[in-house]
C-alpha cells in the first residue's frame, strides 16, 4: 500500500536492483550506434517499476542488459553501472551469471510459446530450473513443480506436468512462464510485454495472478509494456523512455495526474478514451528517428509541439520538477513556459 | 438510412485432421450470423481470438466461401455473382489489413502498389493514373515523392497508410478494416484513426472496423457487434452498449480493460476460465462455461438473438433479470485538472505548430533560463 499523501515516505529501502547511466550501443562496419543512453533507476523490494515506450524506445534492451542477455556482438554495453543486491553485474563471470539467472533474477517473455521447448513436458521443464539451482532429486523438483502450478492456478495441476506445450492455451502457457519464473523465489523478475499477446479477458486473470504472486513473495517487478493501461494497473513508479532515453520518471500517480514531459502527455491524448467519443485523438506528428540519424538536441524536439531553438542545441538532463517526479524537458513544467493564450 | 450490405445466415464451417480412420474435427468458426450495415455508418464487429470476427469479415469480402448464408451489397447477391461480376463489384467494397508488413508486395513499388487497382479496373490512360495514384498518396498523407520506393522503405504507420491508399483507389463505397491500427504503436494508432475519419467523411465511405480494442472501437464507431466462439452475443449502438452493457460477456470484457487511471483494479469482475475451443464448443448459449449467471436453461437451450429495444439486440435468456452493470468503471475517472490543462496545452500548440510553424512557439513561449543567459552573454 502507498502511504496517504501528505505523510512522509517511509525510508527507501536498499534497492535490489540499481541501474546507474547505462548506455547500450551497437557495434558493427567500424560505426557505433547508440541505442539506449544514460537510463537510470532503481527498484526496491515488493516494488513494480515499469519501463513504457513504444517500439524501439530500448526498453526491452535494456532489460536484457540486466539479465545479461544481450546478443554481444554485436550490441554491447558501452557505459553505466547495474547492480543487483549490491552486486555489480558487469563484473560478475559468465557463469556466476548463469547461476544468478533463473535462480535470483528471472525473466517472463511476450510469446510463452517460443520461451518453452516444445519436446519437454511442462513438468521436466519447471523441475529442471528447480534442480539446475537448487539441486535435490527429481521427485523433490517434481513436486516443486506441481506446488507451483496450482500457485498459479492451473486447472488439473497433476494431469498438466505430463503435457506438452502445445497442448495448452495461450493464457495456460504464460501461466507456466510464470510458474517457471518464480518456482525459485527469486528477488527481481523481469517480465516483458507479459500480457500483450493475449485476450483482454485473459490478461486480466494474468495481471492480477502476478500482483497476487508479487505481494506473496515480496519480490521486485521490472515490467516492460507499451501499454498505458496495464502500467496503471500494475505499477509503483513509472519511467518513460522515447528513443532509447528515460524522459520521464514519477511515481504511477504522478505521471497519469501530472505528467510533465511532451512526449507522456502526447501519447496520453493519442490513446482513446472508453469514457466517450471525444471529437479528434491528439497525435504526436512523424515517427520515431533512426538510431543512426538522432537528433543532437532533445530527441523528441522534431515532433514536440512546443520546440524552440533551444531544445535542438542540447540534450535536456533529466531534472526533478517536483519531489519525486523528473523530467528531461527544459520546457516543463508548461503552464510556466508557455502563455496559454497563444 | 437503408443498408448497404446485408449478411443472413452466414456460417462457415473448416474441416481439420482426419484421415482414414478417423472423422475429421469440425471446427464452428462463424455459426449463423446475421446483421445489416447502414449506409454511412461506423460498425464495428468486436471478439477475442476465435470468436470469428475476421472470418466474418472475408466472408463479406467474398474472400473466403460461406458455409452457408448470403451476403447482399446493394441489393445484389454476392453468391450469384460469377468471377467478373464480383471483381466489378470488389471495387466498391475494399479491405485494409492488420498487418502492414504481409499484405504489400515487396517486389512492387508504391506507385504500382496504389496504381494497381485503377489499373485493374480499367481507368484512365497510364498518365492519369500516376496523377490519380499521386493524388491518393497525397490524401493519405504521404509525400508524392515517395511513389517509386518499396514496402521496405517505410515505417509501419506508413505501409498502413499506403494500404489505405490502395483500398482508396477504386473509389469504393464500403471499407472493411480487419485490425486495422492494431499492430501499430499507440501515437502512430492516433495518426491512422483520425486518417480514417477524415476520409470516411470526405469520402462518404461506409466502415467495417473488425477489432479487439475496446477504446478504438468506442472511439471511431456508431454500432457494436459482440461476438463470441462464431455467433453474435450483443448488438447495440455506442454509446448504450459501453454505458449499460446487456449480455454477460460484454460486460466482463468491458470489466476486463485495463484502464489508464491508477488504482482502478480493485473494482473489476474477472472472468474465470479459457476461451473454449470452437472445435468443441460448449451446449447451449456458448458463454455458460464462463458466465457467472448461468442457469441449467443456459446448458440446454441456445438463446436467440432478440430485440432488446432502441435498436438492441441480445442473446441472452436472462438479459431482462440480471442485475443492472454499474457503469462507472468502464468509464473511468475523470482526467485530473493538472493533466486535462496539458493536453489542452498540447493540442492547441500541436495545431499553432502546424499552422503558423515554429516561430508562432517561440512568440508564445516565455524565455527559458538558457535563453536569457544566453542573451545576455551575447548582448
Amino acid at each position: 500500500m502507498p502511504p496517504p499523501s501528505g505523510s512522509p515516505r517511509p525510508e527507501p529501502q536498499k534497492p535490489i536492483l540499481s541501474v546507474a547511466g547505462l548506455s547500450i550501443a551497437l557495434r558493427g562496419r567500424g560505426r557505433e550506434t547508440s541505442l539506449v543512453q544514460d537510463v537510470s533507476f532503481s527498484l526496491s523490494e515488493g516494488r513494480t517499476l515499469c519501463l513504457v515506450g513504444e517500439s524501439g524506445c530500448g526498453k526491452s534492451l535494456t532489460s536484457l542488459a540486466i539479465m545479461g542477455l544481450l546478443a554481444s556482438p554485436p550490441l554491447e554495453i558501452t557505459r553505466g553501472e547495474i547492480l543487483f543486491e549490491g552486486r555489480d553485474l558487469r563484473a560478475l563471470s559468465a557463469r556466476d551469471r548463469a547461476d544468478l539467472r533463473g535462480d535470483r533474477m528471472t525473466m517472463i517473455f511476450q510469446e510463452p510459446m517460443t520461451s518453452l521447448n516444445p519436446a519437454f513436458t511442462i513438468g521436466d521443464q519447471i523441475a529442471e530450473a528447480v534442480m539446475r539451482h537448487k539441486g535435490g532429486t527429481a521427485e523433490e523438483a517434481r513436486a516443486k513443480a506441481l506446488e507451483m502450478l496450482k500457485r498459479v492456478r492451473i486447472p488439473a495441476a497433476e494431469k498438466r506436468l505430463d503435457e506438452y506445450p502445445h497442448q495448452l492455451s495461450g493464457g495456460m502457457r504464460q501461466r507456466i512462464m510464470i510458474a517457471m519464473a518464480l518456482v525459485n523465489g527469486p528477488r527481481l523478475l523481469i517480465a516483458d510485454e507479459p500480457t500483450t499477446a493475449l485476450d483482454v479477458t485473459i490478461q486480466a486473470q494474468i495481471l492480477s495472478l502476478v500482483r497476487r504472486l508479487q505481494q506473496e513473495t515480496g519480490s521486485a517487478m521490472l515490467l516492460i509494456t507499451h501499454d498505458l493501461g496495464v502500467v496503471a494497473e500494475v505499477a509503483d513508479e513509472v519511467a518513460v523512455m522515447y528513443a532509447g532515453r528515460i524522459v520521464e520518471r514519477a511515481s504511477v500517480k504522478d505521471i497519469f495526474d501530472d505528467p510533465q514531459h511532451p512526449y507522456t502527455i502526447g501519447l496520453m491524448g493519442s490513446l482513446p478514451s472508453l469514457s466517450g467519443r471525444e471529437e479528434r485523438l491528439a497525435t504526436i506528428p512523424g515517427s520515431v528517428p533512426a538510431p543512426e540519424r538522432m537528433p543532437k538536441g532533445c530527441r523528441f524536439a522534431p515532433r514536440c509541439p512546443f520546440c524552440i531553438p533551444a531544445c535542438t542545441e542540447a540534450q535536456p538532463p533529466l531534472l526533478e520538477v517536483a519531489p519525486g517526479h523528473e523530467a528531461a524537458c527544459i520546457r516543463a513544467p508548461l503552464e510556466q513556459h508557455v502563455t496559454e493564450a497563444a | 438510412m437503408s443498408a448497404i450490405l446485408q449478411a443472413e445466415g452466414l456460417k462457415k464451417y473448416f474441416k481439420t485432421g482426419g484421415g482414414l480412420f478417423s472423422k475429421p474435427t469440425v471446427v464452428r468458426a462463424v455459426d449463423g450470423v446475421s446483421f445489416a450495415v447502414q449506409k454511412g455508418e461506423t460498425l464495428a464487429i468486436v471478439g477475442e481470438s476465435g470468436c470469428g470476427k475476421s472470418t466474418v469479415g472475408r466472408m463479406l469480402m467474398r474472400l473466403i466461401e460461406p458455409t452457408a448464408g448470403t451476403v447482399t451489397f446493394e441489393g445484389q447477391d454476392l453468391g450469384a455473382l460469377g468471377e467478373t461480376g464480383l471483381r466489378k463489384l470488389r471495387g466498391a467494397m475494399q479491405m485494409v489489413f492488420q498487418d502492414p508488413f504481409s499484405s504489400l508486395n515487396p517486389r512492387m513499388t508504391v506507385a504500382d502498389i496504389v496504381g494497381e487497382p485503377l489499373w485493374l479496373h480499367g481507368e484512365g490512360s497510364a498518365r492519369e493514373r500516376r496523377e490519380k495514384t499521386l493524388e491518393l498518396l497525397r490524401t493519405v498523407g504521404l509525400r508524392p515523392d515517395l511513389a517509386d520506393r518499396y514496402p521496405h522503405e517505410f515505417s509501419g504507420g506508413q505501409r498502413q497508410r499506403i494500404g489505405i491508399a490502395r483500398a482508396l483507389a477504386s473509389s469504393p463505397k464500403l471499407v472493411i478494416g480487419d485490425e486495422p491500427v492494431s499492430a501499430l504503436d499507440v501515437s502512430i494508432q492516433a495518426q491512422v484513426i483520425n486518417l480514417l475519419e477524415d476520409l470516411k467523411e470526405r469520402f462518404a465511405l461506409t466502415l467495417i472496423i473488425i477489432a479487439h480494442d475496446l477504446a478504438v472501437i468506442r472511439h471511431m464507431s456508431d454500432r457494436v457487434i459482440v461476438m463470441y466462439l462464431g455467433s453474435i452475443v450483443e448488438v447495440a449502438p455506442t454509446g448504450p452498449l459501453y454505458s449499460e452493457p446487456l449480455h454477460p460477456y460484454t460486460r466482463a470484457l468491458l470489466s476486463a480493460i485495463p484502464l489508464p487511471v491508477p488504482g482502478h483494479h480493485a473494482e473489476r469482475k474477472l472472468l474465470e476460465g479459457d476461451i473454449p475451443s470452437p472445435a468443441n464448443p460448449p451446449s447451449g448459449c456458448r458463454f455458460h462455461t464462463r458466465c457467472p449467471y448461468a442457469q441449467k436453461r443456459c446448458v440446454d437451450e441456445v438463446p436467440a438473438l432478440r430485440d432488446a429495444g432502441a435498436g438492441r439486440m441480445a442473446a441472452c435468456h436472462f438479459f431482462e433479470d440480471l442485475p443492472p452493470e454499474t457503469a462507472g468503471r468502464a468509464l473511468g475517472a475523470a482526467d485530473s485538472p493538472a493533466k486535462a490543462r496539458r493536453l489542452a496545452l498540447y493540442k492547441q500548440f500541436r495545431t499553432l505548430r502546424d499552422t503558423q510553424g515554429p516561430e508562432a512557439v517561440l512568440r508564445a513561449s516565455t524565455p527559458t533560463m538558457e535563453a536569457v543567459t544566453r542573451g545576455e552573454q551575447s548582448s
